[in-house]
């Protein structure tokens, strides 16, 4: 899943993050990257 | 809805909080920090962004990735803490790390210095008595910033020394008159 956004700041983290998430087996609680995808998603919100 | 963007902004924050506490996927731990920094950028609040680039000794970052807005925020804070020799050789170095466009393509915060590094670079030329710099980076202002009082204010400032350098008064004069427009309190 990392390799997706390895090295291309521009990426649409919103989007890869929701993909991310719902792939849901891949990522754990206790794992970083799903409280930052997560973030992410609560930031993307915010925009109109 | 402005209560409601700050809602999620703190929200979000919690969640990036908790990735920087987890601190096991190097990637996301260095994204949550960027993003936090970030965040107090948007609003101004350096002290709070250089708060959390103290803390990146603790955590696992790919710190060349974000030296570009430890040294943005470094600088600024040198800037108003008056350290403008400092300020200038930290922003100096941001702006020709920005400069490199493939840093620059694949670097997510590259946007945001770019649109603050100018307001910066020119308040610390302008205090470090450098005018004609200090006039060439607030010429390349932006909006918002170029359109607060406290900027007119300061370039209309720098234009009146120059003007005064150049032995041209009344002009110097006119732009000071000009100055006191935009922040008549302050003179």
């Amino acid at each position: 899943m990392q390799e997706h956004y390895q090295g291309k700041g521009k990426t649409n983290l919103p989007e890869l993050a929701t993909k991310e998430l719902k792939l849901g087996e891949n990522i754990s609680s206790n794992n970083s990257l799903f409280y930052f995808y997560y973030a992410v998603l609560l930031l993307s919100r915010q925009k109109p | 809805m402005l209560l409601l963007q700050k809602g999620e902004t703190q929200s979000a924050t919690v969640y990036f909080e908790e990735a920087l506490r987890l601190n096991n996927v190097q990637l996301a731990v260095t994204r949550s920090l960027e993003e936090l920094i970030k965040i107090h950028i948007k609003i101004k609040d350096f002290y709070q962004a250089a708060f959390q680039i103290s803390r990146a000794s603790h955590l696992n970052l790919n710190r060349p990735y974000l030296q570009g807005i430890f040294d943005f925020v470094e600088g600024v804070v040198d800037s108003i803490k008056k350290r403008y020799k400092d300020s200038l050789e930290k922003l100096k170095r941001v702006l020709e790390l920005l400069s490199n466009k493939d840093h620059s393509k694949n670097c997510s915060y590259s946007q945001l210095i770019q649109d603050n590094i100018h307001l910066y670079l020119g308040y610390s030329y302008f205090c470090s008595q450098q005018y004609k710099q200090a006039l060439l980076h607030y010429n390349k202002v932006g909006p918002p910033h170029s359109e607060t009082p406290s900027f007119q204010y300061n370039k209309c400032l720098c234009e009146g020394i120059l003007k005064h350098s150049e032995q041209k008064f009344a002009e110097a004069a006119s732009t000071f008159e000009e100055a006191k427009k935009h922040m008549p309190n302050r003179v």
